[in-house]
């Protein structure tokens, strides 16, 4: 995460989301585990198997990577410092 | 002045939310406050409304899952959803549910009547290996403090914005305290989780509401 990767992001096309969050994904450790509300209770595999499928599982990792990548571009480091 | 919480425990995320309640429930019992706890299958609706009308609780916590117009309880079965959102009123909900502030809460809120919750998905991290023992997990209580600070912060008399904004800076205090560390990629994905509750738990009706 850095402040390059949140200027490219107007820049970005849905399957570069995608990609990148896929990357990201994938580093995180194997013991991984996520709550997500009404979706359910999850594994990074089983995340990273969600945004490939596309399903509202993957459209809501997708949307927390948009989100802060929008916040980081606002300045929120520096906001919240 | 009373506390109803439901505590549904059907899969890890309610698991984890029930245990994490606990600690609302000892808060009430330490401030002597009126406790009416629906805990697993307990947590449907009849048993919600039953309660409501004969205890009138001031503050009711809704642990489970959700969607726009709906709590669910114990095998995601509905408790709150429109037919009986009139029993919210003239009393604080924090609803610990995904999306449910979207426009149950917004039925809800007015001048007498407060709703605290999300607009989008609740989500926290956790640690697989402390699934038995959720109080020694502190990947979560980034996540489940900051929740649990609303209730408590109320039943300390507070009010619910004071309450909302609490829980608010203790995200923002975890998310500071994880952008000053090395950036591994779980610190990262915590960061934005944190930010994701952050961004989107909302305090809707009366601000100045205290028990």
């Amino acid at each position: 995460m850095n402040t390059a990767s949140s200027e490219q992001e107007k820049e970005l096309t849905d399957s570069e989301v995608r990609e990148l969050v896929l990357a990201r994904l994938s580093v995180l450790s194997p013991d991984t585990a996520m709550s997500i509300g009404n979706e359910g209770t999850f594994t990074r595999d089983d995340l990273i198997r969600h945004v490939k499928d596309g399903d509202p599982v993957g459209a809501t990792i997708e949307r927390m990577e948009l989100e802060w990548l929008r916040a980081m571009k606002e300045g929120i480091v520096q906001q919240l410092s | 002045m009373g506390l109803l919480i439901t505590r549904p425990e059907h899969d890890p995320g309610t698991r984890y939310l029930s245990r994490w309640s606990e600690k609302i429930i000892d808060e009430a019992v330490k401030k002597r406050v009126g406790v009416v706890d629906l805990n697993k299958t307990k947590a449907e609706q009849r048993e919600f409304e039953g309660r409501v009308q004969k205890v009138n609780p001031k503050l009711v916590v809704l642990n489970g899952h959700g969607t726009d117009d709906m709590v669910m309880g114990h095998d995601n079965h509905p408790v709150v959803l429109d037919q009986n959102h009139a029993l919210l009123k003239r009393r604080i909900t924090y609803a610990v549910s995904c999306c449910s502030a979207r426009v149950l809460g917004r039925k809800v809120a007015d001048e007498e009547s407060t709703y605290i919750g999300y607009v989008e998905d609740f989500v926290f991290m956790y640690d697989p290996k402390c699934v038995g023992k959720p109080f020694k997990d502190t990947r979560a209580a980034r996540y489940l403090e900051p929740s649990n600070h609303i209730p408590i912060a109320i039943l300390k008399g507070h009010t619910a914005k004071e309450a909302s904004e609490g829980a608010k800076a203790m995200l923002k205090k975890h998310i500071i305290e994880l952008l000053a560390k090395p950036s591994d990629p779980d610190t990262i994905q915590d960061i934005k989780t944190l930010w994701w509750n952050f961004s989107h738990q909302v305090c809707l009706g009366k601000e100045d509401h205290r028990l």
